[in-house]
């Protein structure tokens, strides 16, 4: 059995037209430390299943497990972070930082080290005392990246997390995140295919709603890369496989 | 040339300071302007002076009430109600509000209830307040409690169900308990709103205690302004609503300096910075 495993997960919410199957028998298997990333179409539950694997929604039928434990809540072995920051406005950088060691009862003077800490390691141990709204955008989302990798958490779920940044910004972050989140379990979800194949170990493409795994792709050479020939043709591959996807689901 | 020059130099140094003179100063020329028309309408008798006295009869005679300690008494005695019956109404409605918000059950079975409540004004209340608390203080503070209970549970839930929720499935995803995330998510959340609550909330104790103090009290603003109606004392009626006025104001300043401090981590443009009118540079 694998480290996280999706096994049958279906999730089906009430709609005010009636019911809507968001995923439908999706299964999955991840190794530790493997960073797959998870691509797909608007709509496709994408985030629905991220939300399922952090604890935050609970599937209509079948389930999570981490290292064969059910997942049935949320908890710091499973750190997510999201397409914006979401800082808590009225706590500086460190504070932030230390937001899920409080929550963990560590004591104040620790929790203020081991933030600082991992502030620094994002380059930003100039800014621990700044308000949110003080911090640019890729600052802000360092400091969401540091907030989650300071719990050292078993699984790192990240639903979209570049997506609002400049492609110079993304890029630079990119890499920092296949640096800080070597040797860690990463369920990432992305809506670029360059930016899935730059960082994944393997490439999953969920089909067009209700989601279910229709490709899995394992991506050769260590993340993350630079764009080679090979690589430019796999881009248009799996372009070309969500645009069937496209064309079938609307025939 | 260089005369008008100089002239052109001059205006534009005169109408910088104007601009920043004009927020205070305009303030006070305003109610300048109202009092002496004010003064001269009851002087010149254009409405009879016993139902509108002139401005300074109304000073005069505040300052009398002043100098005899009648009026502190009374201010004293009505802020001790106001006092009470909002921290009272504050104490439940904060998190009676923060409870409907988060649990829609619970806000289904008492919407009708707080519908059906909110509306009834405090004077409604005060045969049921005689009959249930007698004279005296009790039930001035009850009639100020459930004038201002309901508008604060309203507020309150309103305020909770528009906190982020996004925020909060960070912090559980931080590992935050459900009530780790009430205390630190949703309370500092909240906090601005609950403050503007409290500004909302005692503008309406004020407003309420008229109401409260027509209940049998010998003591108080509005017991003061009762009685001056009672006897025809005009200007007795006016120094009250001035006083509550000032003391209206003087608690909003303080709160907004509260709010200052406790949020100073807000920030961005706020709406009326968008319409402001802008200065070209000189």
């Amino acid at each position: 059995m694998s480290y996280l495993e999706l096994i049958g997960v279906c999730k089906r919410y009430h709609a005010v037209d009636g019911e809507v199957v968001a995923l439908h028998d999706v299964n999955l298997s991840i190794e530790r430390g493997e960073f797959v990333v998870l691509l797909g179409h608007s709509g496709c539950g994408k985030s629905t299943l991220l939300q399922i694997v952090a604890g935050l929604e609970l599937a209509s039928a079948g389930g999570a497990q981490l290292d064969s434990r059910p997942i049935t809540h949320c908890s710091a072995e499973r750190a997510m972070i999201f397409q914006d920051p979401n800082l808590f406005p009225w706590l500086t950088a460190v504070e932030n930082v230390a937001f899920g060691l409080r929550m963990a009862g560590y004591p104040p003077g620790e929790r203020r080290r081991m933030a600082q800490q991992a502030l620094a390691r994002m380059s930003l141990g100039a800014a621990t005392s700044l308000y949110p709204h003080e911090l640019s955008g890729g600052m802000q989302q360092r400091v969401a990246l540091a907030r989650a990798l300071v719990l050292d958490p078993a699984v790192l779920l990240m639903d979209e997390p570049l997506a609002s940044l400049d492609a110079l910004l993304r890029s630079r972050l990119q890499h920092e995140i296949r640096a800080r989140c070597a040797g860690r379990t990463v369920l990432f979800v992305t809506h670029s295919i360059r930016e899935a194949i730059v960082l994944a170990d393997r490439v999953v493409i969920l089909s067009p709603r209700p989601g279910h795994v229709q490709h899995d792709i394992v991506v050769e050479g260590t993340p993350p890369r630079s764009l080679t020939p090979a690589l430019v043709h796999l881009e248009q591959e799996i372009e070309s496989l969500m645009l069937q996807q496209e064309v079938s689901s609307l025939s | 040339m260089s005369t008008l020059r100089s002239m052109m130099g001059a205006w534009s140094r005169l109408r910088h300071i104007h601009v920043r003179w004009r927020p205070w100063g305009s303030r006070w020329v305003l109610l300048l302007a109202l009092a002496m028309v004010w003064e001269l309408v009851s002087r010149l008798a254009l409405v009879d002076p016993l139902l509108l006295p002139p401005f300074t009869g109304v000073l005069s005679r505040g300052w009398e009430l002043s100098l005899s300690g009648r009026l502190a008494g009374d201010l004293l005695a009505s802020a001790w109600r106001v006092l009470l019956g909002f921290a009272l109404a504050a104490l439940l409605a904060n998190p009676v509000g923060i409870a409907l918000g988060l649990y829609p059950a619970i806000e289904d079975l008492m919407s009708t209830l707080l519908s059906v409540l909110r509306p009834l004004s405090p004077p409604a209340w005060i045969p049921l307040a005689i009959l249930w608390f007698g004279i005296g203080d009790a039930p001035a503070v009850f009639i100020i409690f459930v004038g201002t209970f309901f508008s604060l549970v309203i507020g309150t839930l309103a305020a909770t169900k528009a906190v982020d929720s996004q925020l909060i499935k960070v912090a559980l995803t931080m590992g935050a308990s459900r009530w780790q995330s009430v205390c630190h998510v949703i309370l500092p959340s909240l906090l601005p709103a609950l403050i503007t609550q409290v500004r909302l909330g005692l503008g309406l104790a004020w407003m309420c205690v008229i109401a409260a103090e027509m209940v049998a009290v010998r003591r108080g603003i509005g017991f003061l302004m009762i009685e001056a109606r009672n006897l025809f004392r005009t200007e007795d009626v006016i120094v009250g609503m001035i006083t509550i006025g000032l003391v209206g104001l003087c608690t909003d300043r303080l709160l907004i300096g509260v709010e200052r401090v406790l949020c100073r981590w807000r920030a961005g443009l706020a709406p009326s910075q968008l319409y402001v009118r802008r200065e070209r540079s000189p």
